[in-house]
């Protein structure tokens, strides 16, 4: 029998000195770091601020619409305001998030890893984020953007604004994007500890696997197309543009063919970062786990094959149309079974309404709500309605604002305590879910009734039948602004103020609450133990560490106790 | 002139829309698919509604029943089941079914026009920032007028970016895209004033494109004697901002503004720099250029000019009366 020689506190407790954050000091030790948790937290630093960015126009564009006609903006200056809002948004905001901090920071340690498989391809990614950021920032300074962030040619060939710098900023984001997910998957390919079958594998893999593989399929041909699309501006070559020949439809093929898996790549590390919250917090396993795994690469395959939805009313063959559609309805099954398995997991669970769990919980209000709206959307004949209305615009909101931001938000204050080794105050936290929760629904739910009702999206004058509509979408944004600005105090307060936790407060079953908070700098001290999968009988509240620490069976080597002897039979 | 009050001007009857008059999700059914769209639309509604319900009640109870309290021990429950599992995919599957036929079904009567429309056709052309359309017997307008209870087709043709025409009341909508026809139709069957948006986001006066649809009780004689512009009605200027409209109004702005050509405003009676030196911009230039675009070119616009010649599409008197308005495009 081998005895543990390693105290629980020092293996599952606070860690004030000997962690990631203090292991050495300095810009220098940031800037050129290697360690997966440190380029986590810079990611988490860096779409904060972009998201704040986009958030910025948002309010400006949101503002703008408090009148049918002119307050303050002229029509170029309302182009420029939501343009800059959607390509901030989603490429330098939506898409890096979740992957960039939250996958960075967990992955490796869930797996119980020192690093991920290529820790300067990381590095890299991420100067790779900051480059294309700059160059939309650039975009956004010198000559501005106008085009919506779809750049639809012909009229992004025609604009005079910035085209040139803020395609190719995506362009780079897009390769940013690419090596997370070429690491991710080598990563889990690789370096799953002994024991954790791709069947034994915590949810948040799964989905950050399915995720990987379409950054890694799809996005190539973003880059070709936004390639293309800088030479048709600078050289004239005439793909696109029917004035020399060219088709402005096959760049919408080519577009949405990225940017409809895009889509995915933002929803799927939501909902694993729900699997995990879910479950950790109801102190159950996942309802019907292989169900879960299994539909978020079910989703990431048909990702690829519903593209053509977006162009139910450009002038495709009614065939390719009625196929796009039913393909479309194919998409929306998984997640249907997604939503009610995490429902299941509550049943006859423990649930404790943390400000994770609350995120978690309006995660699933919103998405109910994003994900039966599509339905509208999928179906031909009402889609030639509501193709390019608010309808569509609230839609999309429910789904990449209202699911997949708020499973962020889940995903940060449940992973906080773990990166920083303080705790939220609780009572805020719940509070900034409310407001956010609140804020978001006033924002979108009016957009969906003018939408039906025909108001057109990307106007910056309208008629007054739509006035009220759009005024409570505006009381609601400024609301939802400031759930999210008050989330962002509550988090950094604790930075300063907040209760030393213990490696595992939650009491949770995954690897990465099996190290102190925050972790060493090689993420264990020693190598944990990996016991069974959401097995909450599995740990135990110790009251020498203030927190929850692993059962080990008998029989078993503790972590930093010397090996267990074999004897021979 | 801001933008604004130029796009806005260029139809006498535009009308700020201020009351609603439809139902709580949509507007007026004015075309005879209306019906089918909005019964489709409330299928969909009222079955999310019950799935919605199936997703929020149980959340509530089960936060509330089994929330962590003293004397609270979960019992054990099952953590997969493949019959409940399955029938959760296989019920939603089967509703979706029904969802996709509808859609198909009645996306097919939306594209395809009855044989009687084919005798009517109104070619509707969209550009950076009006709708123009040309009836069957000739007469160009910026104003649509349809009569009621007569199908007509609409060809659709850009002369710059892409647009969309979409028309809520008819539950109509179809790109406009540079480069290739596109094809949509409708039968009006209620009569009224409308909207016309463009709902493909299409530059600076995007959402300056707004304009009625006028349905009446009326035969397709009497509005296309109605809609057809009598020069003997108005007077030279305004026969000139008609043609302005018609025919200018997409490249020159009458407010100071360049577009792909310079503005009119101002510019009459003034000397001008071309490639070809300094012109004074008189009958002589004006009319000049309206034939032969390409003689004498304004810096710093690209040579050749991007502009077609008007030779043989603007009559002698046209071409006067266009001269008349540029003469004070500002009255």
């Amino acid at each position: 029998m081998g005895t543990a020689t390693v105290d629980n506190r020092r293996l599952y407790g606070h860690a004030p000195e000997n962690n990631y954050l203090k292991h050495t000091r300095g810009i220098a030790s940031w800037m050129f770091t290697l360690d997966h948790k440190r380029i986590g937290v810079m990611y988490l630093v860096g779409v904060t601020v972009t998201f704040l960015l986009g958030g910025f126009f948002a309010l400006v564009l949101r503002s703008e619409l408090f009148t049918p006609n002119k307050m303050f903006l002229t029509e170029a200056q309302y182009n420029q305001a939501f343009t800059l809002h959607g390509a901030i948004m989603v490429f330098a905001f939506i898409i890096p998030a979740i992957p960039g901090s939250i996958g960075n920071f967990v992955l490796p340690v869930m797996l119980g890893a020192k690093d991920v498989a290529f820790p300067r391809l990381n590095l890299s990614s991420f100067y790779l984020w900051v480059i294309g950021t700059f160059f939309l920032l650039v975009a956004m300074i010198a000559g501005g953007l106008d085009t919506g962030w779809t750049f639809y040619t012909p009229y992004s060939i025609q604009t005079p604004t910035n085209v040139v710098a803020a395609t190719f900023g995506a362009f780079i984001l897009g390769f940013s994007s690419i090596f997370t997910g070429l690491n991710f998957i080598v990563t889990i390919n690789t370096m799953r500890p002994p024991g954790m079958t791709w069947f034994k594998m915590p949810l948040f893999l799964w989905g950050m696997y399915s995720t990987s593989i379409i950054q890694v399929l799809a996005t190539p041909v973003l880059g070709i197309t936004l390639l293309l699309l800088i030479a048709e501006k600078l050289l004239g070559l005439g793909i696109f543009n029917p004035a020399q020949g060219g088709d402005p439809v096959l760049f919408q093929h080519f577009f949405w063919f990225y940017s409809h898996p895009a889509v995915y790549i933002m929803i799927l590390p939501g909902m694993a970062i729900i699997s995990e919250v879910i479950s950790t917090h109801s102190h159950k396993k996942v309802f019907g786990y292989t169900f879960v795994a299994l539909s978020s690469v079910a989703i990431a395959l048909l990702s690829f094959l519903v593209w053509g939805h977006h162009m139910f009313t450009s002038g495709q063959s009614s065939i390719s149309i009625v196929i796009f559609s039913a393909l479309t309805f194919s998409v929306a099954i998984p997640s249907a079974v997604k939503v009610y398995n995490w429902l299941a997991t509550m049943f006859r669970g423990e649930v404790v309404l943390t400000t994770p769990m609350c995120f978690a919980l309006a995660f699933l209000f919103l998405f109910g709500i994003g994900g039966l709206t599509g339905l509208f959307l999928g179906t031909l004949s009402t889609d030639v309605h509501l193709h390019d209305t608010y309808f569509v615009v609230a839609h999309f909101h429910y789904v990449m604002m209202g699911s997949t931001a708020v499973a962020f938000f889940a995903g940060v204050f449940h992973w906080w305590p773990k990166m920083f080794g303080r705790m939220y105050n609780e009572t805020m936290g719940r509070i900034t879910c409310l407001i956010v929760f609140v804020g978001f629904n006033l924002a979108f739910l009016p957009q969906f009734v003018m939408g039906s009702r025909g108001m057109p999206r990307r106007y910056a004058r309208y008629d007054e039948v739509f006035q009220i509509w759009h005024q409570l979408s505006t009381i609601g944004a400024l609301v939802l602004g400031l759930g999210i600005l008050l989330g962002i105090v509550v988090l950094v307060r604790s930075l300063f103020n907040g209760k030393r936790v213990s490696g595992n407060p939650w009491g949770a079953s995954t690897l990465e609450w099996q190290t102190t908070s925050p972790p060493h700098f090689h993420n264990f001290e020693f190598d944990p133990y990996v016991g069974g999968l959401y097995d909450y009988k599995g740990v135990k509240y110790d009251e020498s560490v203030e927190g929850y620490v692993p059962i080990i069976p008998p029989g078993v080597a503790a972590p930093g106790s010397a090996p267990v002897p074999q004897t021979a039979h | 002139m801001s933008l604004d009050s130029v796009l806005w001007a260029q139809t006498e009857d535009y009308t700020n829309w201020s009351n609603w008059d439809g139902s709580y999700f949509f507007p007026q059914q004015a075309s005879d698919n209306a019906a089918a769209v909005d019964g489709t639309f409330d299928l969909i509604f009222w079955v999310s509604v019950f799935f919605f319900v199936l997703i929020v009640v149980p959340m509530v109870v089960f936060i509330v029943k089994y929330r962590r309290r003293p004397g609270y021990s979960p019992k054990p429950a099952q953590d997969h089941n493949l019959v409940l599992e399955l029938g959760w995919s296989v019920i939603p599957t089967l509703i979706l079914v029904l969802f996709f036929v509808k859609g198909v079904w009645g996306y097919m009567d939306m594209r395809t026009p009855p044989d009687e429309a084919s005798e009517y056709e109104i070619q509707a052309q969209a550009s950076q920032f009006s709708w123009k359309f040309t009836y069957p017997n000739g007469t160009v307008s910026p104003k649509l007028v349809l009569p009621i209870n007569t199908p007509v087709r609409f060809r659709l043709q850009s002369s710059d970016v892409i647009h969309s025409f979409f028309i809520p009341a008819f539950r109509l909508k179809h790109d406009v895209v540079p480069g290739r026809f596109g094809t949509a139709w409708v039968n009006p069957t209620r009569v009224g004033t409308y909207r016309l948006y463009c709902a493909e986001f299409c530059g600076d006066g995007h959402s300056l494109m707004r304009r009625d649809v006028e349905v009446v009780d009326k035969t397709w004689e009497e509005v296309m004697d109605e809609i057809k512009w009598k020069y003997e009605e108005h007077d030279a200027w305004g026969n000139g901002q008609h043609l302005y409209i018609l025919n200018c109004a997409g490249c020159h702005s009458v407010d100071g503004s360049t577009k792909t050509g310079p503005s009119f405003l101002d510019a009459w009676g003034t000397q001008r720099e071309t490639y070809s030196g300094s012109v004074l911009f008189d009958e002589n230039y004006a009319r000049e250029s309206i034939l032969d675009p390409n003689a004498k070119v304004r810096t710093p616009f690209p040579r050749p000019s991007a502009m077609p010649t008007f030779q043989g599409k603007l009559t002698e008197d046209e071409i006067n009366y266009l001269i008349e308005f540029l003469k004070d495009p500002a009255r």
